[in-house]
Parts: C-alpha cells; structure tokens; sequence
C-alpha cells in the first residue's frame, strides 16, 4: 500500500510538473510568435487551421480526441528520464537518451490518425506527408544522437553530461560536445530538432478546438524535450561552465539546466518565426536525401575518429 | 519472477496487454485493430520496464508504438475512402485468427523447446556491454519483435494490393 501511495504521489507530482512546463513553452511560443506577426507553420510541415462550419460526427470527435492524446501523452512522458542534475531526476533509466528518443517517434501516430479522422483525402495526404517526414528527421537525430553516446560510452544521460566536464584547448573551452568535433552531429541534431518541432496537425472542423489545443500542447512538450535532450548531449547539461567541479555550481545545477533549455527553445522559435516555410516536398528531400545520409556517413567516420584518437 | 517485481502494475498490464491483443484479432474496423496494437505495445513496454529489461521496452515503443501503427494507418488512410472502407472484408476475421493461434503456438512451442540464453537481471551499464548483449541474451526478443515487424509488412502488402474492390 505504502508503494502504491508512493508511486501515486509521484506520478501527480510530475503530472503537476510537465503539464505546468507545457503551458510555460506554450504561452512563450505564441507570445514570440505574436510578436513577430508568423504562423505556426514552422519547418513547412501543414500548419493546423480550423475550418467552420460542419460539426464532426461522435466517431470522428472520439479519433481526433484518442489523436491528441496519443501525441501529448508520451511527448510529456519524454520528460521523465530527463536529468535536471547528477541526483536532481523524476525516474533513473540506464538507457535514458534512448528512451527519450523512443517516446518522440510516437507522435506522428497522432498525426496520422488526425488526418484519418478528418476523412478528406487532402489532409490525409498532407499528414501522410508530414509523418514521414517525421520518420526521416527522427532517424537522423538518433543517428547524430550516438556520437556523445559513443564517446560517453553509456545511454544514461547522467554519465553523458559527465563526460563532457572540464575544459580543453588549454582551458580555453567548456569541454562540451558543441564545442567539439562533434560540432557537425549538434548541427544536425539541431536542424532536425528545429523540423520535428514544427506543427504536424491538419483541417480540422472548428467545433474540435480543444483537440487543437491538445495538439498545440503536444507539439510544445515535444519541442521542450528535443531542446532538454539537445542540452544533455551537446551543452554539458546542468554543468556550469569553467566552476563545473565546484559544489556551489552542482547546487545550482537544476536550474541552469532549465535556463540553458529555454534558452534553447527560444532559439527554436526564434528561428521559426525569422525562416520562411520550406515547401513539403524540400523538407522531405532535406531530411531523407541530405541528413539521413550525412548523419550515417558521420557517425562512421567519428566512430573510426573516436577509436584511433582514443577521444 | 523476482519476489520484489510490484504485482498489481505487472497484473494491470498483463492484462492490458492479453486484452488488447485479442481486441486487436477480432476487432473488424482496421483503424480500431491498430490502435489496439499501439496499447498492447505500450502494455508490453510497461512489463518489460518492470522487468528491468530497458533496453528492450524502448525498441518496443519505438517499433511497436511507432513505426508500426505509423505505417498501417499512412496506408488506410492513404487506400481507404470512407471510414467504413478501413473494416475487414469478413465478418468474423477467421484467418486473422488461425494465423495468431498458430504464430502464438509456434512461438511458445520453440520458447518451451530451445534453450533460450536468460535476460540478465542487470542492464547493460555501457554501448559495449550493450552491443554484446544484443547478439546473445537479447538476440531472442528481438527476433519476436522482427516477427511482428514481419506481419505488418505482410498485412500492409496485403492491404494494399491492387484490384480489389472495396
């Protein structure tokens, strides 16, 4: 009984949380979107858009609910095995970055029974689309994933962020993976962060707003999580740079973490509301012709690099 | 079974899962069939995370709750051109269910029968260890999941093979 409160506290507790942080990210999106006078189209997957009029049928309501969820639910729960610090984390997983990952490739489900549920081929076609673009930009951020996986040797996002403490060049730089040779997979796997952060969500009648606004949430959490996980791996996590050995800085350590990721939304937005759309069919041949292959052809490359410089 | 495994979680999703996949056999509408075999994953990922087998439960989201249901509902969605075109050609799903019956007696008879290398209770602590244990105490259930993996390919041909009428 003990365990069974236990868990049940725990489970409100980061419920509490990642819904709180999802309408934090969600609140400052559209406040930079606003600004700036851009659409939530993003990385030119189909920008959601209500459409009046038709009232949908109860089957069709009911998909486009069990849609919304599918996207949200583990785009929150990609939050659990995040590492705020060394002993600062909602759950310990060993395989922490993958999971993570794991959890992300579940969204274009939701996308792709939201286009179901509209029955018009159109939107069927543009989800369709989007999804496997989704598929594409996913395989290249786990491939640009495993190069501080390699170096670290482990999964679990603790020891990733160890690996990356102190400094190089003559203590001239942070020892983070950014400013490393693996500068090329950060790239990538901002490039893919910024396309997978984009909306996937398709006509819908505007009588299912709130599924819209599940969607929004969903699209926010996933963009929170890409950003959390592109700290963890490439900007030394919740390390301080240059003190990162001091106790004080380990202190504060959650926070920085949380700072260093919002930062990193932020430059997500940033960059989406600046960047004109790319056309679906550029997108496509961006993530399957051009990042798929060079983050294969990379990580080849830095693995024979990482084994006989013995990095 | 470790004597410290949370039964009721481990009883919930045995269930879930026993449930959905038989949900997922007899259920006619396609649709409703995948979204079966998302929740029978997902259940299956929650055994094997109180199994402490990590590893493992993240592959089967990935590709069970994933790629999977991805690739079955992009192809009705892309071939179906009512909601009532996405049901099965039969009233009672007959070969469907032979086909389970017989996979799941296949599968259970070659666990019972080969020697299958034990999942150490010890996740792998490095990509080292890990890569290891995937040629040998993981090489089983990765083939279960290719099985899977299998049938959907199948099932997604089958779906979508030209010349029938619907």
């Amino acid at each position: 009984v003990n365990m069974a409160v236990d868990i049940s506290i725990r489970v409100v507790v980061a419920a509490a949380l990642l819904l709180a942080n999802s309408f934090v990210v969600s609140a400052m999106t559209r406040a930079i979107l606003a600004r700036s006078g851009a659409g939530g189209g993003g990385a030119g997957l189909p920008g959601s858009s209500s459409r009046p009029g038709d009232a949908p049928s109860p089957a069709a309501r009911g998909t486009l609910l069990a849609a919304s969820v599918i996207a949200f639910v583990p785009s929150v729960a990609a939050c659990v095995p995040l590492a705020l610090s060394r002993t600062v984390r909602l759950e310990p997983f060993e395989t922490g970055a993958f999971f993570i990952l794991a959890l992300c490739a579940m969204a274009p489900v939701g996308a792709a029974l939201a286009g179901w549920a509209t029955q018009s081929r159109f939107s069927a076609l543009a989800v369709s689309r989007a999804a496997v673009g989704q598929v594409a930009f996913g395989a290249a951020l786990l491939l640009s994933a495993m190069t501080p996986v390699i170096l670290a040797g482990s999964l679990d996002l603790s020891a990733i962020v160890d690996a990356q403490r102190g400094t190089w060049l003559y203590g001239f730089l942070p020892r983070w993976a950014a400013l490393s040779p693996q500068i090329v997979s950060f790239a990538i796997y901002a490039v893919c962060a910024w396309a997978l952060s984009g909306r996937v969500t398709v006509e819908v009648p505007s009588e299912t707003g709130e599924t819209i606004v599940g969607a929004e949430l969903a699209e926010h959490a996933r963009m929170f999580v890409l950003s959390a996980l592109g700290v963890t791996l490439f900007l030394g996590g919740w390390l301080v740079p240059y003190v990162d050995r001091n106790p004080v800085a380990e202190l504060l350590g959650p926070a920085v973490f949380l700072l260093k990721t919002y930062l990193v939304v932020l430059a997500l937005v940033a960059v989406r509301a600046r960047i004109a759309p790319l056309r679906a069919d550029r997108l496509l041949a961006l993530g399957w012709k051009i990042l798929t292959p060079v983050s294969l052809a990379w990580l080849a490359v830095f693995s024979v690099f990482a084994r006989v410089v013995k990095l | 079974m470790s004597g410290s495994l949370p039964m009721i979680p481990f009883a919930v999703l045995a269930v879930a899962a026993l449930g959905g996949a038989l949900r997922m056999t007899f259920v006619r509408d396609g649709v409703r069939a995948t979204l079966w075999m998302l929740e029978v994953a997902v259940a299956l990922s929650g055994l094997l995370l109180l199994l402490s087998a990590e590893y493992l439960a993240g592959a089967w989201l990935l590709v069970g709750a994933g790629v999977l249901p991805l690739l079955l509902l992009s192809a009705i969605a892309l071939t179906a051109r009512r909601r009532s075109d996405a049901a099965w050609p039969l009233d009672f799903p007959v070969a469907g269910a032979v086909i389970a019956v017989a996979a799941c007696a296949a599968i259970v008879g070659a666990v019972l029968t080969v020697r299958v290398p034990a999942v150490s209770a010890v996740p792998p602590a490095g990509v080292e260890e890990l890569g290891a244990a995937l040629f040998s105490t993981m090489g089983w259930p990765f083939e279960l999941a290719g099985i899977v993996l299998l049938a959907v390919i199948l099932g997604v041909s089958w779906w979508t093979r030209g010349g029938r009428a619907r």
